[in-house]
Protein backbone atom coordinates (compact mmCIF):
# COMPACT_ATOMS: atom_id res chain seq x y z
CA UNK A 1 0.00 0.00 0.00
CA UNK A 2 2.79 2.40 0.63
CA UNK A 3 4.59 1.83 -2.45
CA UNK A 4 0.89 2.52 -4.43
CA UNK A 5 1.04 6.15 -1.98
CA UNK A 6 4.06 7.14 -2.62
CA UNK A 7 3.61 6.29 -6.45
CA UNK A 8 0.73 8.52 -6.27
CA UNK A 9 2.07 11.77 -4.90
CA UNK A 10 1.75 13.58 -8.50
CA UNK A 11 -1.74 12.31 -8.51
CA UNK A 12 -2.54 13.31 -5.36
CA UNK A 13 -1.41 17.19 -6.21
CA UNK A 14 -3.91 17.02 -9.00
CA UNK A 15 -6.62 15.41 -6.53
CA UNK A 16 -5.79 18.15 -4.14
CA UNK A 17 -6.51 20.64 -7.10
CA UNK A 18 -9.06 19.15 -8.44
CA UNK A 19 -11.07 18.53 -4.91
CA UNK A 20 -10.50 22.33 -4.22
CA UNK A 21 -11.93 23.51 -7.76
CA UNK A 22 -15.19 21.33 -6.49
CA UNK A 23 -15.06 22.33 -2.84
CA UNK A 24 -15.62 26.59 -4.72
CA UNK A 25 -18.03 24.97 -7.14
CA UNK A 26 -20.21 23.45 -4.39
CA UNK A 27 -20.12 26.54 -2.37
CA UNK A 28 -21.19 28.64 -5.82
CA UNK A 29 -24.53 26.77 -5.99
CA UNK A 30 -25.12 26.82 -2.02
CA UNK A 31 -24.27 23.18 -1.47
CA UNK A 32 -24.71 22.66 2.19
CA UNK A 33 -21.38 21.71 4.07
CA UNK A 34 -22.48 18.24 5.24
CA UNK A 35 -23.66 17.47 1.73
CA UNK A 36 -20.24 18.84 0.18
CA UNK A 37 -18.58 16.25 1.85
CA UNK A 38 -21.34 13.66 1.94
CA UNK A 39 -20.96 13.89 -2.18
CA UNK A 40 -17.65 14.07 -2.39
CA UNK A 41 -17.02 11.24 0.25
CA UNK A 42 -19.53 8.45 -0.98
CA UNK A 43 -19.77 9.19 -4.66
CA UNK A 44 -15.88 9.89 -5.37
CA UNK A 45 -15.82 10.86 -8.84
CA UNK A 46 -14.87 14.71 -10.06
CA UNK A 47 -16.45 14.52 -13.79
CA UNK A 48 -20.15 13.69 -12.24
CA UNK A 49 -20.09 15.93 -9.35
CA UNK A 50 -19.33 18.46 -11.56
CA UNK A 51 -21.67 17.61 -13.90
CA UNK A 52 -24.80 17.60 -11.60
CA UNK A 53 -23.97 20.52 -9.58
CA UNK A 54 -25.74 23.16 -11.90
CA UNK A 55 -29.00 20.90 -11.53
CA UNK A 56 -28.85 21.86 -7.87
CA UNK A 57 -31.67 23.56 -6.87
CA UNK A 58 -35.30 23.30 -5.36
CA UNK A 59 -37.40 21.33 -6.59
CA UNK A 60 -34.31 18.41 -7.09
CA UNK A 61 -34.64 16.74 -10.41
CA UNK A 62 -33.62 13.35 -9.35
CA UNK A 63 -33.96 11.60 -12.11
CA UNK A 64 -31.47 14.12 -14.52
CA UNK A 65 -29.13 13.88 -11.54
CA UNK A 66 -29.21 10.28 -11.16
CA UNK A 67 -29.28 9.65 -15.04
CA UNK A 68 -26.04 12.37 -15.51
CA UNK A 69 -24.22 10.46 -12.73
CA UNK A 70 -24.58 7.31 -14.89
CA UNK A 71 -24.08 8.30 -18.25
CA UNK A 72 -20.33 10.58 -16.53
CA UNK A 73 -19.27 7.26 -14.33
CA UNK A 74 -20.01 4.61 -17.06
CA UNK A 75 -16.52 5.01 -18.34
CA UNK A 76 -15.44 3.34 -14.85
CA UNK A 77 -17.06 0.10 -16.15
CA UNK A 78 -14.31 -0.16 -19.00
CA UNK A 79 -11.62 0.59 -15.86
CA UNK A 80 -13.17 -1.90 -13.56
CA UNK A 81 -13.11 -4.57 -16.41
CA UNK A 82 -9.47 -3.80 -17.41
CA UNK A 83 -8.33 -4.12 -13.57
CA UNK A 84 -10.03 -7.51 -13.93
CA UNK A 85 -7.24 -10.14 -14.20
CA UNK A 86 -5.62 -8.28 -11.03
CA UNK A 87 -9.27 -8.51 -9.30
CA UNK A 88 -10.04 -11.90 -9.70
CA UNK A 89 -6.75 -13.47 -8.58
CA UNK A 90 -8.38 -12.29 -4.91
CA UNK A 91 -10.98 -14.12 -3.44
CA UNK A 92 -13.95 -12.95 -1.27
CA UNK A 93 -14.90 -9.41 -0.35
CA UNK A 94 -11.21 -7.70 -1.18
CA UNK A 95 -11.70 -6.93 -5.08
CA UNK A 96 -15.64 -5.42 -3.80
CA UNK A 97 -14.31 -3.23 -1.19
CA UNK A 98 -11.47 -2.43 -3.49
CA UNK A 99 -13.49 -1.37 -6.17
CA UNK A 100 -15.07 1.60 -4.18
CA UNK A 101 -11.89 3.30 -4.49
CA UNK A 102 -12.05 3.28 -8.70
CA UNK A 103 -11.30 6.38 -10.45
CA UNK A 104 -8.72 7.02 -13.53
CA UNK A 105 -6.10 8.14 -10.99
CA UNK A 106 -5.45 4.91 -9.29
CA UNK A 107 -6.38 2.80 -11.76
CA UNK A 108 -3.68 4.42 -14.21
CA UNK A 109 -1.25 4.10 -11.36
CA UNK A 110 -2.23 0.78 -10.99
CA UNK A 111 -2.22 -0.06 -14.94
CA UNK A 112 1.48 1.86 -15.29
CA UNK A 113 2.79 -0.89 -11.87
CA UNK A 114 0.53 -4.13 -13.32
CA UNK A 115 2.63 -3.19 -16.89
CA UNK A 116 5.91 -3.34 -14.74
CA UNK A 117 5.34 -6.50 -12.93
CA UNK A 118 3.29 -5.45 -9.70
CA UNK A 119 0.62 -7.73 -8.68
CA UNK A 120 0.35 -6.90 -5.42
CA UNK A 121 -3.34 -5.04 -5.20
CA UNK A 122 -2.28 -2.88 -1.89
CA UNK A 123 -0.83 -0.72 -4.86
CA UNK A 124 -4.26 0.07 -6.07
CA UNK A 125 -5.59 0.03 -2.31
CA UNK A 126 -2.98 2.64 -1.22
CA UNK A 127 -3.45 4.74 -4.40
CA UNK A 128 -6.96 5.20 -3.97
CA UNK A 129 -7.15 6.09 -0.25
CA UNK A 130 -4.53 8.38 -0.71
CA UNK A 131 -6.60 10.12 -3.59
CA UNK A 132 -9.97 9.81 -1.17
CA UNK A 133 -8.04 11.52 1.47
CA UNK A 134 -6.47 14.39 -0.48
CA UNK A 135 -10.06 14.64 -2.53
CA UNK A 136 -11.77 15.48 0.65
CA UNK A 137 -9.13 17.63 2.16
CA UNK A 138 -8.94 19.52 -1.32
CA UNK A 139 -12.95 20.29 -1.04
CA UNK A 140 -12.17 21.44 2.55
CA UNK A 141 -9.82 23.95 1.43
CA UNK A 142 -12.05 25.10 -1.80
CA UNK A 143 -15.11 24.87 0.27
CA UNK A 144 -13.16 27.15 3.05
CA UNK A 145 -11.14 29.47 0.29
CA UNK A 146 -14.45 29.50 -2.13
CA UNK A 147 -15.27 33.27 -1.58
CA UNK A 148 -11.40 34.89 -1.56
CA UNK A 149 -11.12 33.13 -4.92
CA UNK A 150 -11.86 34.69 -8.11
CA UNK A 151 -13.04 32.52 -11.45
CA UNK A 152 -10.81 29.01 -10.91
CA UNK A 153 -10.47 29.22 -15.09
CA UNK A 154 -8.05 31.63 -14.97
CA UNK A 155 -5.20 30.18 -12.87
CA UNK A 156 -5.90 26.92 -14.78
CA UNK A 157 -7.54 25.00 -11.76
CA UNK A 158 -9.74 23.60 -14.54
CA UNK A 159 -6.88 22.01 -16.74
CA UNK A 160 -5.55 19.85 -14.15
CA UNK A 161 -7.08 16.84 -14.49
CA UNK A 162 -6.52 16.63 -18.35
CA UNK A 163 -2.94 17.28 -17.59
CA UNK A 164 -2.42 14.38 -14.91
CA UNK A 165 -4.03 12.21 -17.55
CA UNK A 166 -1.59 13.69 -20.42
CA UNK A 167 1.40 12.76 -17.92
CA UNK A 168 -0.38 9.43 -17.65
CA UNK A 169 -1.05 8.55 -21.17
CA UNK A 170 3.00 10.01 -22.14
CA UNK A 171 4.48 7.02 -19.68
CA UNK A 172 1.58 4.44 -20.27
CA UNK A 173 3.02 4.19 -24.35
CA UNK A 174 4.39 0.81 -24.72
CA UNK A 175 5.58 2.10 -28.29
CA UNK A 176 4.41 2.09 -32.39
CA UNK A 177 1.63 -1.08 -31.80
CA UNK A 178 -0.18 1.64 -29.66
CA UNK A 179 -0.55 3.99 -32.54
CA UNK A 180 -3.81 2.38 -34.16
CA UNK A 181 -5.75 1.47 -30.87
CA UNK A 182 -4.67 5.14 -29.26
CA UNK A 183 -5.44 7.13 -33.16
CA UNK A 184 -8.73 5.12 -33.51
CA UNK A 185 -9.58 6.10 -29.84
CA UNK A 186 -8.86 10.01 -30.32
CA UNK A 187 -10.46 10.13 -33.97
CA UNK A 188 -13.28 8.75 -32.47
CA UNK A 189 -14.00 11.71 -30.28
CA UNK A 190 -14.93 13.47 -32.78
CA UNK A 191 -17.83 11.63 -33.45
CA UNK A 192 -20.89 14.81 -33.55
CA UNK A 193 -23.00 14.98 -30.66
CA UNK A 194 -25.81 14.35 -32.44
CA UNK A 195 -24.62 10.82 -33.12
CA UNK A 196 -22.69 9.77 -29.68
CA UNK A 197 -23.95 12.65 -27.01
CA UNK A 198 -21.08 14.27 -25.21
CA UNK A 199 -21.38 12.12 -21.59
CA UNK A 200 -20.72 9.15 -23.75
CA UNK A 201 -18.16 10.15 -25.47
CA UNK A 202 -15.50 9.21 -23.56
CA UNK A 203 -16.89 5.39 -23.69
CA UNK A 204 -18.03 5.19 -26.77
CA UNK A 205 -14.07 6.27 -28.18
CA UNK A 206 -12.33 3.72 -25.59
CA UNK A 207 -14.29 1.24 -26.80
CA UNK A 208 -13.80 1.82 -30.59
CA UNK A 209 -9.93 2.25 -29.43
CA UNK A 210 -9.58 -1.02 -27.98
CA UNK A 211 -12.01 -3.14 -30.40
CA UNK A 212 -9.52 -1.35 -33.39
CA UNK A 213 -6.26 -2.77 -31.13
CA UNK A 214 -8.31 -6.17 -30.68
CA UNK A 215 -8.83 -6.38 -34.31
CA UNK A 216 -5.24 -5.39 -35.72
CA UNK A 217 -3.47 -8.29 -33.02
CA UNK A 218 -6.44 -10.79 -34.32
CA UNK A 219 -5.32 -9.92 -37.95
CA UNK A 220 -1.39 -9.91 -37.48
CA UNK B 1 -34.43 27.97 -3.93
CA UNK B 2 -32.58 25.80 -1.84
CA UNK B 3 -33.50 22.12 -1.60
CA UNK B 4 -34.57 20.57 1.46
CA UNK B 5 -31.97 18.49 3.05
CA UNK B 6 -34.10 15.00 3.12
CA UNK B 7 -33.88 15.48 -1.02
CA UNK B 8 -30.18 16.57 -1.03
CA UNK B 9 -29.43 13.44 1.44
CA UNK B 10 -31.47 11.11 -1.04
CA UNK B 11 -30.09 12.39 -4.30
CA UNK B 12 -26.40 12.27 -2.82
CA UNK B 13 -27.36 8.87 -1.55
CA UNK B 14 -28.44 7.11 -5.46
CA UNK B 15 -25.39 9.23 -6.91
CA UNK B 16 -22.95 7.17 -5.00
CA UNK B 17 -25.20 3.73 -5.24
CA UNK B 18 -25.04 4.15 -8.75
CA UNK B 19 -21.30 5.33 -9.05
CA UNK B 20 -20.46 1.96 -7.17
CA UNK B 21 -22.58 -0.24 -9.42
CA UNK B 22 -20.94 0.90 -12.07
CA UNK B 23 -17.05 0.41 -10.69
CA UNK B 24 -18.56 -3.07 -9.97
CA UNK B 25 -19.90 -3.51 -12.87
CA UNK B 26 -16.81 -4.23 -15.08
CA UNK B 27 -15.49 -6.57 -12.80
CA UNK B 28 -18.97 -8.57 -13.07
CA UNK B 29 -18.91 -8.24 -17.06
CA UNK B 30 -15.19 -9.58 -17.02
CA UNK B 31 -16.39 -12.15 -15.20
CA UNK B 32 -19.03 -13.65 -16.80
CA UNK B 33 -17.19 -13.54 -19.95
CA UNK B 34 -13.77 -13.95 -19.75
CA UNK B 35 -12.53 -15.82 -22.42
CA UNK B 36 -13.93 -13.93 -24.82
CA UNK B 37 -12.36 -10.51 -23.78
CA UNK B 38 -8.90 -12.10 -23.23
CA UNK B 39 -8.50 -13.91 -25.89
CA UNK B 40 -9.35 -11.08 -28.18
CA UNK B 41 -6.48 -8.86 -26.45
CA UNK B 42 -9.37 -6.36 -26.10
CA UNK B 43 -8.99 -5.77 -22.18
CA UNK B 44 -4.82 -5.04 -23.06
CA UNK B 45 -5.92 -2.25 -25.33
CA UNK B 46 -8.67 -1.02 -23.05
CA UNK B 47 -6.57 0.98 -20.74
CA UNK B 48 -5.11 3.26 -23.04
CA UNK B 49 -7.50 3.83 -24.89
CA UNK B 50 -9.63 5.21 -22.09
CA UNK B 51 -6.89 7.59 -21.14
CA UNK B 52 -6.31 8.54 -24.79
CA UNK B 53 -10.33 9.65 -25.40
CA UNK B 54 -10.16 11.57 -22.14
CA UNK B 55 -7.16 13.67 -23.05
CA UNK B 56 -8.73 14.24 -27.06
CA UNK B 57 -12.31 14.89 -25.97
CA UNK B 58 -11.46 17.56 -23.25
CA UNK B 59 -8.93 18.95 -25.56
CA UNK B 60 -11.10 19.37 -28.65
CA UNK B 61 -13.81 21.64 -26.44
CA UNK B 62 -10.56 23.23 -24.58
CA UNK B 63 -8.83 26.07 -25.31
CA UNK B 64 -5.68 27.33 -26.83
CA UNK B 65 -3.66 27.28 -23.52
CA UNK B 66 -5.33 23.73 -22.53
CA UNK B 67 -3.47 22.77 -26.15
CA UNK B 68 -0.18 24.42 -25.36
CA UNK B 69 -0.35 23.23 -21.22
CA UNK B 70 -1.10 20.12 -22.52
CA UNK B 71 1.98 19.14 -25.03
CA UNK B 72 4.12 21.11 -21.89
CA UNK B 73 3.18 18.19 -19.92
CA UNK B 74 3.66 15.51 -22.90
CA UNK B 75 7.06 16.65 -23.86
CA UNK B 76 8.08 16.62 -19.86
CA UNK B 77 6.61 13.38 -19.11
CA UNK B 78 8.33 11.81 -21.93
CA UNK B 79 11.63 12.38 -20.36
CA UNK B 80 9.74 10.73 -17.15
CA UNK B 81 9.16 13.32 -14.80
CA UNK B 82 5.25 13.17 -14.33
CA UNK B 83 5.12 15.89 -11.33
CA UNK B 84 7.17 18.39 -12.75
CA UNK B 85 5.36 17.70 -16.25
CA UNK B 86 2.14 18.00 -14.12
CA UNK B 87 3.06 21.21 -12.33
CA UNK B 88 4.82 23.29 -15.38
CA UNK B 89 1.47 22.17 -17.12
CA UNK B 90 -0.59 23.95 -15.25
CA UNK B 91 1.94 26.97 -14.43
CA UNK B 92 1.63 27.44 -18.55
CA UNK B 93 -1.99 27.65 -18.89
CA UNK B 94 -2.38 29.95 -15.98
CA UNK B 95 0.57 32.18 -17.52
CA UNK B 96 -1.12 32.55 -21.06
CA UNK B 97 -4.48 32.64 -19.57
CA UNK B 98 -3.62 35.81 -17.64
CA UNK B 99 -2.25 37.65 -20.90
Amino acid sequence: MRRGALASIPLGIASAVLGAGFGVAARQVDLPVWATFFMSGSVFAGAAQFAVLPLWSAPLPLAPIWFSTLAVNARFSLLSASLAPWLSRYRGATPWLALFLLGEGPWAISTQAHAEGERDLGVFVGSGVLVWLVWMAGTAAGFVAAPLLGDPRRVGLDLVLVLFFAAAMTSTWRGPRDLAPWGAAALATRIPATIVAPEWQVLVAALVGAAVGAWRDARA
Amino acid sequence: MTPEPSATALAIAGMAILSYLIRASGLVIAQVMPATLLATGFLRHLGGSVIVALVAATLAHGDRAGLVATAVTVALAARGRPTAALIAGMATAALLRQM
